[in-house]
């Protein structure tokens, strides 16, 4: 027989799965009347389910299938995600709770003081927005308030890795949205999207995905509701706003905002 | 065979939508975890990073198994990608990673009666002797049944070597495991 054909047999798998594939047959006819190449076969399989029983002797820690679980629902927005998640994948799996998400709060007689003063404020606040609603807001005030939503952690409405799914939901849903994007952004993958209501301003949120998983959250709102919006069909203008990367450029009558943590040169050459 | 404790899987979602999907990626993950941990653990030496390894991997899975076209595909993908995460693991440390065995639990010795046979942590510590290249084929092997073709997927390397590396692991396995075998 040939060393192929031994390492052929060598390589079947303990199941016997492989025992009707021609090529195995054909090795193990030859091996037939080699007595000794029979017998060392038969010594080496003796260990290789020794090892193999072995090797399912060994049982994982008693709280990884719960680590697991969590973590997996974390990443679908279902829970907290766990502490020792690795800081990328954190990252990814940080969204809010999806709706039907029960949370509890604890009513207890202090609360009822702060969920008073919250009450108070939240009517304050509303009077505030009811006023600002009648006034178009500039470029930094909404990059502000997009900023403190990426820092908080967006909301994805629709989780999809599916361009199409997602531009689907963002039309459907009235989302603002550019007709034509970069084309190196626009092949990105997608995780979801979302629709915003920000001082009364529609905002679509496109969630994009560079390789290894590092999110880019693309804004998206008319250029006719800021006061000073970037000049339709102008090169973007990338720069460090807030600690984080921000990209901002109008195209078609809608103002992209585009958030991420990747260096001010990556986001160029992105774009274009 | 791998392990006979393992849960049938329930047939895939139709859609994204599918209230049903979360209840299929945990049955997915229930019935590899134990094996992929099995792997990470043999890729390691390390209980801690196994775990990590076997959780990064869960989560990848719940975030992108709408990439993966065909069910029979699912455990080759597992598999690829707790391996993957591995590397990125071994390349963030910037060395490779040594077989600690300190960190394995004991397991109880083995009487007389079974002396052919080989405990977990045995089969672990032979594992842990050799090389990555050769512990990697020989864990696949042995955890979840695979083809050599299979393995040859998972590593990317061509079948012939997954054969010959299969070879080479198995002459070191049997020199390793003769005292205790």
């Amino acid at each position: 027989m040939t060393e192929e054909q031994l390492q052929l047999l060598r390589a079947a798998r303990l199941s016997g799965q492989d025992e009707n594939d021609p090529e195995v047959m054909a090795a193990r006819a030859a091996a037939a009347s080699e007595a000794k190449v029979l017998a060392y076969l038969e010594e080496e399989r003796q260990t290789d389910l020794a090892m193999q029983q072995g090797l399912n002797d060994v049982d994982p820690p008693p709280d990884l299938e719960a680590a697991l679980l969590t973590a997996m629902r974390a990443a679908r927005g279902h829970a907290e995600p766990p502490a020792n998640l690795r800081e990328d994948m954190l990252h990814a799996v940080q969204l809010p709770a999806a709706p039907g998400t029960v949370v509890q709060h604890d009513f207890s007689r202090r609360k009822w003081i702060g969920w008073s003063l919250a009450a108070a404020a939240s009517i304050a606040a509303g009077g505030f927005w009811w006023w600002r609603e009648n006034h178009a807001f500039s470029l930094r005030r909404l990059s502000e308030q997009l900023a403190a939503i990426t820092k908080k952690g967006v909301t994805l409405s629709l989780m999809s890795m599916e361009k199409d799914a997602v531009v689907n939901w963002l039309r459907d849903n009235q989302a603002p949205r550019a007709d034509v994007l970069p084309e190196k952004l626009d092949a990105l993958g997608r995780k979801g999207c979302h629709l915003y209501q920000i001082e009364g301003h529609p905002v679509g949120l496109e969630c994009l995905l560079l390789p290894g998983m590092r999110e880019l959250h693309l804004f998206c709102t008319p250029a006719r509701g800021l006061t000073d919006p970037p000049a339709d069909g102008r090169a973007a203008e990338v720069r460090t706003f807030a600690d984080r990367t921000l990209a901002t450029w109008t195209h078609g009558g809608q103002t992209m905002l585009m958030f991420c943590n990747e260096r001010v040169e990556e986001i160029r050459a992105l774009l274009g | 065979m791998p392990d006979e404790t393992q849960p049938a899987l329930p047939p895939r979602p139709p859609s994204v939508d599918d209230a049903g999907v979360q209840a299929w990626l945990e049955a997915v993950v229930l019935r590899y975890y134990r094996q992929l941990y099995r792997y990470a653990l043999s890729l390691t030496g390390h209980e801690a990073d196994a775990a990590d390894l076997t959780q990064q991997t869960a989560v990848k899975f719940a975030l992108k198994w709408q990439d993966i076209r065909e069910e029979g595909a699912i455990k080759s993908w597992l598999y690829t990608t707790l391996y993957r995460e591995f590397l990125l693991l071994r390349r963030r440390a910037k060395e490779t990673v040594e077989f600690d065995e300190s960190h394995l639990a004991p397991i109880a010795p083995q009487n007389s009666a079974q002396e052919a046979s080989v405990d977990g942590y045995t089969a672990m510590e032979a594992l842990g002797k050799m090389d990555e290249p050769h512990r990697s084929v020989l864990t696949l092997f042995y955890v979840e049944d695979l083809s050599y073709r299979d393995i040859a997927d998972i590593l990317g390397v061509p079948a012939g070597t997954v054969m010959s590396r299969l070879s080479r692991a198995k002459v070191a396995l049997r020199q390793l495991l003769t005292p205790a075998v």
